[in-house]
């Protein structure tokens, strides 16, 4: 017997306009909220990648002067990370997780609308920096002592301490949120070995949010300290320790690398067995090597730090625990390929770029072994072989991940389909984009070239190099170009959806596209992990199937 | 072998030739079927509770982190905006907890 969750009326206000819209506790608008802006602020973020590689693509080029480009590549950076890559993950938490587990909202919904509205807060401040003479321009990173007092005079690092603190106050209450509703809100049946693949990653990438983003919160705070009231926690000048802000930053620095590509892992996670019309291989095994990297990802932080004169043993400690990463993290990419053998695979655009976030991620996995590599860390540190490494990472993970998400709940979540043709086009002109713009940047760091320059000599031997690259990352441009035009023509006349176009097995494709204010009319029953599965084939259901031997 | 105790997995993770996809339609749990099981009834009682509650309109939390903006602009440039933005977040905090919690 299906489990009823009550008919419930569709109140007023769901209709409402833009007071609606701003006073909504609702997730699935806070959802649509958080996956827009990061949206506008992953545009404003291309184009100061695209503005760097302008400058790089030829030598002793002066397109941008180097305070402009100082600026631009800190913004750069802090805008895809703070800006896009976490909040666009937080969109999809918050419009999927509850669906996906059967229940009708965030189990703290004003905390939920809290969250996104410091996270705008935030980013509002720290380009109002543009306005009030000049943005940060430490790097991402901001090293200390470069960003205290004494070596950054403007107020760019005070807007960028600030902001950070807003920003870690959003994702902490948006963590607390998303635990707490993955805990208690779960429909009967959803026990955790039934939760999708999605919310097992998103549990997992909120846990390490609310355990590493208050280390870099307290690293803000003490640097406004350190420049405003006298503390001296990171200038040696005054008696403190600059590597205090290095172990505190990367302390939640690489654990914030798996905040942005777990969620990624999930996506991936729910796409392939439904494009592939198999259920996932090793869904355990995925499940928990989510956990194990979660865990694991508090123990590899000073990897980032092998030329600051480590101790030999930490050194082997940290090297050891990077290659231990490896681990979980390959386990997933063997399931996803034992999901995909003898699948009948739909190369629809969510597959294509589900694909081609398994290859390319790979390359960014591969190089980061590499890098655990002591001696190999030591001869490429600070160099453009790290800027392809994290770029193949991010951008080959989180970014193909995410596409691969938005052409896959596109449906849901506006009730209509995006244009397959553009889609593909989409594709491969990111793939291509892609490998030109990050793969000669291993060479060129292997070549010598130091990352964070603004212009070289033409005598490097590195211009060709850095024109393909900067080739490259001018397709990534048009590749962006061509979503946004996808997405507008489809969002004004695309195919209808209806509420499960690609045959899917989640919760979420129970609910209509998009889906009422309260989700579900009626729950199906949660007897196994595709109850969606069930209930459309109830003579073939999961629960019915013989038990492993 | 059951994971949770509640229910079967019909798919035996890949390595059954039953499960294989045929076209656009899976063949999954043709084999025979040995057991029921039971769906699971029981949840949270927090579940129970937010699946009956209307969801809300709150004007609260903008106003608090406008306050929260106030306070860093104030820090930034000028004490006189980190008290306004003091007041702004004291009145929305005290509007929060004020609201009923299913308006």
């Amino acid at each position: 017997m299906a489990s009823t969750v009550g008919a419930w009326p569709r109140p007023q206000w769901y209709e409402e306009g833009i007071w609606g819209w701003i006073t909504s506790t609702n997730h699935k608008r806070i959802g649509v909220l958080y996956l827009s802006t990061s949206f506008v602020f992953f545009f404003a973020a291309g184009a100061m990648a695209m503005m760097m590689r302008t400058q790089l693509a030829r030598p002793d080029n002066s397109f941008l002067t180097p305070q402009e480009y100082n600026q631009i590549f800190t913004m750069h950076g802090t805008t895809m990370v703070f800006l896009f890559g976490m909040p666009v993950l937080a969109g999809f938490a918050n419009y999927l997780v509850p669906l996906m587990i059967g229940a009708r909202d965030m189990i703290f919904p004003r905390l939920n609308a809290l969250s996104y509205w410091t996270y705008l807060a935030g980013s509002l401040l720290l380009y109002s920096s543009f306005l009030a003479g000049g943005s940060p321009d430490a790097g991402w990173f901001s090293y200390a002592p470069l960003t205290e007092s004494p070596f950054s005079k403007g107020m760019g690092m005070d807007y960028w301490s600030l902001s950070i603190i807003l920003l870690g106050i959003s994702s902490i209450a948006g963590a607390v949120n998303v635990l707490v509703t993955v805990l208690t809100l779960r429909a009967p049946g959803m026990t955790f070995n039934r939760l999708p693949l999605f919310v097992w990653a998103t549990f997992v990438n909120q846990f390490i949010i609310l355990v590493a983003l208050p280390s870099l919160t307290a690293a803000a705070v003490m640097l406004y300290l350190d420049r405003h009231f006298g503390t001296a926690f990171f200038n040696p000048a005054n008696g403190g320790d600059p590597l205090l802000w290095q172990h505190l930053f990367w302390f939640f620095g690489h654990p914030e690398v798996y905040i942005l590509i777990l969620p990624a892992f999930g996506i991936i996670s729910e796409v392939i067995p439904v494009f592939a019309r198999k259920p996932i291989f090793g869904y355990s095994f995925i499940a928990y090597s989510s956990v194990a990297i979660g865990l694991l990802s508090f123990a590899v932080w000073a990897h980032h730090m092998f030329a600051v004169g480590m101790s030999l043993t930490a050194q082997a400690v940290f090297s050891f625990t990077s290659f231990t990463i490896a681990v979980p993290t390959s386990v997933k990419i063997f399931n996803w390929l034992a999901t995909l053998w003898g699948g009948s695979i739909r190369l629809r655009p969510p597959m294509l770029f589900a694909l081609g976030f398994i290859g390319l991620f790979v390359i960014g996995g591969l190089s980061g072994v590499a890098l655990a590599v002591v001696p190999f860390d030591w001869q490429v540190t600070d160099s453009y072989f790290v800027v392809g490494h994290l770029h193949s990472v991010l951008f080959g993970g989180t970014a193909f991940g995410v596409f691969a998400g938005i052409y896959y709940w596109f449906p849901k979540i506006t009730g209509r389909m995006l244009n397959e043709r553009l889609g593909k086009l989409n594709f491969w002109l990111l793939v291509v984009g892609f490998l030109l713009a990050f793969q000669p940047m291993h060479v060129l760091g292997i070549l010598g070239m130091p990352r964070r320059i603004w212009t070289y000599s033409p005598n490097m031997g590195w211009n060709e190099l850095n024109l393909v690259s900067t080739i490259g990352a001018y397709i990534i441009g048009i590749a962006i170009l061509v979503f946004v035009g996808n997405f507008i023509i489809s969002v004004r006349g695309g195919k209808e959806a209806g509420a499960d176009p690609w045959d899917a097995w989640t919760l979420e494709w129970a609910a209509s596209s998009p889906p009422a204010a309260h989700n579900f009319e009626r729950l199906p029953e949660v007897r196994s992990r595709r109850p969606l599965w069930d209930q459309k084939h109830p003579d073939r259901a999961d629960y019915l199937a013989r038990p492993l031997e | 072998m059951s994971e949770d105790g509640n229910t079967e997995m019909s798919v035996s993770e890949g390595s059954r030739s039953a499960l294989e996809a045929t076209g656009e339609s899976i063949t999954a749990g043709t084999g025979p079927a040995v057991a029921q099981q039971p769906a699971d009834t029981k949840s949270h009682p927090a579940a129970e509770e937010t699946a009956h509650r209307p969801s809300e309109h709150s004007p609260w939390p903008i106003l608090v982190a406008v306050g929260l903006l106030l306070v860093a602009v104030g820090i930034l440039h000028q004490w006189l905006i980190a008290g306004l933005g003091g007041i702004v977040l004291l009145v929305a905090v005290v509007g929060w907890l004020w609201q009923p919690w299913a308006s």
